[in-house]
């Protein structure tokens, strides 16, 4: 280890949300002139720890040193004043302000009390535009750029701040191409004048193309840290997966031969590829893919929450219209939503009231709730469920993520007629194990029903323990489909990150459909 | 490279491409064609607004409105709102009348007096909002009814009395020019060059349009957040001041209808009430639409009930353009 060398550097950073831990002693330096790349799945810990090193968020232990030197707390203030720069996957800019005001916000020049020097920041801003080729007009309103414009604003005000090392919190998450190739340039760029980069992402032809040096990040604990140069991708691959899932017992049915449901050359977006799958009866559809491949999407159309462009969907073999949750509601589809905060609960509301609201029908009567039908259901769903504590009053937001997910789960799973089809998103991010367990569990129930299950998960192991079948989704396509006894957490992942287009530029050849011996283990 | 930045170089860099210059500043814009439209309007339609006295008067019956809008607009381009600035201006003015009561000697003391009001209250206001994190909305609101509820328990009737000298501001002109639309002139170049010349103003602006991009960039938000409460209570307790040059009396019923004329005033100049967007340029004009509205009802003889149904529509019309800017 260089810890004398290097710029900025973690030392054995813990950090807990609540009963989750995001990163567990995690250590990482970045030198000068140095490209280290931070690659690691969704949910490794990337963020947080970029977070930390940022000043943005404080560790629960360890601590971060800048040339040497331990700084804490370090807050977003301090982090800039000692040169630590970082560019968001969301810029972290200011859409009513202009380019200018955006660079310099927080680090006015003045010249006296009070007056700021235009004419100072103004050459200043120019200079640092210049000296990465944006072309952007300084007294343009940020919302009026393209994303990749507002990185390279980024990335002028890191200039303009005199920052030595630059944090680039994956950028190919939100630019694809030609924006790619010119951050990626700058980057170089950068490089060349001395700083020290961090580069966060989870696609791996990247990292090859670009980095001196990867670190890899599972489950917040740093697994592998070695020069780019004598690594193949395979053996990236093969350090960010194997988690261990306990075993369970296989489901007893097996999926029927009716289909529930299909989905013909929908449409998400205007240049989106449109998408077709079959979902049968008594069947775990796994959906996996990157953040950012299009999953949620999918789930929202397919619940009426963003409704698709155009194609058809076809519900026991007749045309549905999605417009509306209602729409999706009424014809037999339930989705439970990522952002269950948002989405899928009112946290002000008990138990009993979230889990009346999705059977309103069942128990009302001409419009009056029938209290004692409410109270009988969630008390059943409470039961069912194993929400915990047992109490049907509680108000929702008190209940942990785990609980709050249970409740959201029971409420469309209580019904009576169960949903025919039920797409989860996510089912278990944000949930400690044992309620995950339990969760499993009620997914297998749900089949044993006669449910059909559309299951959009960034947990590998989760995915592959569960499914019948795994579609692999990668910008916005489906890009493979793996039958059971077929995948792996390799086979996903080479789809979900080589995807189709990006296979051939990949450092070892590596492409979806084409798995060298050794890997394509069942 | 260098040759892209000429016309920044200019020093007039929003002319570099008038389209853009529209767009980026079409809600400011919208407001101030509104007013051209009912200025040219007023004067086709009604004799007596076609007597320059008729139309200064306008103008200097929009002085108070827009100070308090002027007020109002620091704290919601921050992503705040202040509901007590009526009742900030209300006790304002009384406290100033009855330390006046009538004498010139008085008159700065008076000043102070009201002043520190509020100073004192948008202390307060800031406090709750940024300290104990009550929410903006419910902190004024509170703020709203204890000050109502003092000024009432001071007085019920209106008291004191405005000083000659004091009142005068109203009344006397410098060359031909009323002294208290110079006034008023340099009071808002100065919340114009707060607005958008000065670090506070930026980072006001930063804070309404993303909090945590703002806290991110190094901003210090609870304090900007702060100093924008403090500066709203201040102006609209000068406001208290203004409106007294002209009533004579303070009156405990001032603040009544005031604080929904204000927010009118600064959504229909083009501020998002959800913060971060909008300009003191805007609020001037909103300001102005809104006054001379009244006095065009009045000159054509509008019914007043349909003068609140017609800013209504305004109103909503307005804001469903802005929303449409919005999506595109």
């Amino acid at each position: 280890m260089h810890v004398e060398r290097a710029l900025v550097a973690a030392r054995g950073i813990y950090k807990h949300y609540g009963g989750i831990t995001a990163l567990a002693g995690v250590s990482l330096e970045v030198l000068q002139g140095e490209i280290h790349a931070l690659v690691g799945e969704n949910g490794a810990g990337k963020s947080t720890l970029v977070k930390i090193m940022t000043g943005a968020q404080k560790p629960d232990s360890g601590q971060v040193l800048v040339r040497g030197n331990a700084v804490s707390p370090l807050t977003p203030e301090k982090a800039r004043e000692l040169g630590i720069g970082a560019v968001y996957q969301e810029p972290s800019l200011v859409p009513a302000l202009t380019v200018l005001e955006n660079v310099f916000l927080g680090w006015e020049q003045r010249r006296t009390v009070g007056f700021l020097d235009q004419r100072k920041m103004r050459l200043e801003a120019e200079a640092a535009l210049d000296k990465i080729g944006a072309r952007v007009r300084i007294d343009s309103e940020i919302s009026a750029l393209s994303v990749a414009d507002r990185q390279l604003v980024e990335i002028a005000r890191a200039l303009v701040l005199k920052a030595s090392v630059l944090i680039f919190d994956e950028p190919s998450a939100v630019l694809s191409g030609r924006e790619l190739a010119r951050i990626f340039d700058v980057i170089k760029e950068l490089r060349l004048a001395g700083l020290g980069i961090l580069y966060i992402s989870h696609r791996l032809a990247e990292i090859f193309e670009l980095a001196d040096r990867t670190t890899v990040l599972k489950d917040g604990r740093v697994v592998a840290s070695r020069p780019v140069s004598g690594l193949s991708m395979a053996d990236l691959i093969r350090s960010m997966v194997g988690r261990d899932i306990r075993q369970r017992p296989a489901r007893t049915v097996k999926p029927a031969g009716e289909v529930a449901l299909e989905v013909i050359d929908l449409k998400l977006g205007d240049d989106r590829e449109p998408i077709s799958l079959r979902l049968h009866s008594r069947e775990v559809l796994g959906v996996a893919g990157l953040v950012g491949s299009g999953r949620s999407r999918l789930a929202n159309a397919l619940g009426g929450i963003r409704p698709a462009k155009a194609g058809t969907i076809l519900r026991n073999g007749a045309p549905v219209q999605l417009k509306s949750p209602r729409g999706a509601v009424r014809a037999g589809i339930a989705v439970i939503p990522e952002d269950r905060k948002r989405e899928g609960l009112i946290l002000e509301h008990s138990v009993r009231e979230n889990v009346g609201l999705a059977s309103l029908k069942e128990v009302s009567t001409v419009g009056f709730i029938r209290a004692s039908e409410e109270k009988r259901l969630s008390s059943e769903a409470v039961r069912v469920f194993g929400i915990r504590p047992p109490d049907i009053e509680r108000v929702a937001w008190t209940l942990s993520g785990g609980n709050q997910q249970k409740v959201v789960l029971g409420k469309w799973l209580i019904r009576r007629p169960a949903p025919a089809v039920v797409i989860l998103d996510e089912p278990t991010r944000g949930v400690d194990v044992g309620a995950k367990y339990e969760i499993y569990q009620l997914i297998d129930e749900l089949v044993e029903r006669g449910s059909a299950v559309l299951l959009i998960s960034s947990e590998l192991p989760e995915v592959i323990a569960m499914s019948d079948r795994v579609l692999v989704m990668s910008a916005g396509q489906i890009v493979g489909e793996l039958r059971a006894g077929e995948f792996s957490e390799e086979r996903i992942l080479h789809l979900a990150v080589l995807g189709r287009q990006s296979g051939s530029d990949s450092g070892d050849g590596l492409t979806a459909g084409d798995l060298p011996e050794g890997h394509s283990q069942a | 490279m260098s040759a892209r930045f000429a016309p920044a170089r200019l020093s007039l860099p929003q002319f570099a491409g008038s389209s853009y210059w529209v767009r980026r500043h079409a809600r400011s814009l919208l407001a101030w064609t509104l007013f051209a439209l009912l200025f040219a309007l007023s004067t086709t339609l009604s004799d007596t607004f076609r007597s320059p006295d008729v139309v200064v008067e306008t103008f200097k019956g929009t002085t108070f409105v827009g100070m308090t809008a002027a007020a109002e607009f620091f704290v919601v381009v921050g992503g705040g709102i202040d509901l007590s600035i009526g009742s900030v201006a209300t006790l304002s003015g009384m406290v100033a009348a009855a330390i006046m009561s009538g004498r010139n000697a008085n008159i700065l003391v008076a000043i102070m007096a009201s002043l520190g009001i509020g100073l004192i209250v948008g202390t307060i206001n800031g406090l709750l909002v940024n300290w104990f994190r009550i929410s903006p909305f419910v902190a004024t609101f509170g703020m709203l009814y204890i000050l109502q509820g003092v000024a009432y328990t001071y007085s019920v009737n209106p008291i004191g009395q405005a000083a000659p000298g004091f009142y005068a501001i109203y009344v006397s002109t410098v060359a031909g020019v009323p002294v208290l639309l110079l006034t008023m002139g340099i009071f808002w170049v100065v919340c114009w060059y707060v607005a958008r010349q000065t670090a506070f103003g930026k980072h006001l602006y930063a804070l309404g349009g993303d909090r945590e991009a703002a806290r991110l960039a190094g901003v210090r938000t609870s304090r900007v957040s702060f100093g924008s409460y403090v500066l709203c209570a201040v102006i609209a307790a000068a406001a208290g001041l203004l409106e007294l040059t002209q009533s004579y009396v303070g009156s405990p019923n001032l603040g009544s209808t005031l604080l929904l004329t204000t927010i009118t005033a600064v959504v229909i100049g083009g501020v998002s009430l959800f913060g971060g967007q909008g300009s003191v340029i805007g609020v001037l004009g909103g300001t102005l639409v809104l006054g001379f509205l009244g006095e065009f009802f009045v000159s054509v003889q509008v019914d007043a009930f349909y003068q609140e149904l017609i800013e209504g529509l305004i109103i909503l019309a307005l804001l469903g353009i802005y929303r449409q800017r919005l999506k595109t």
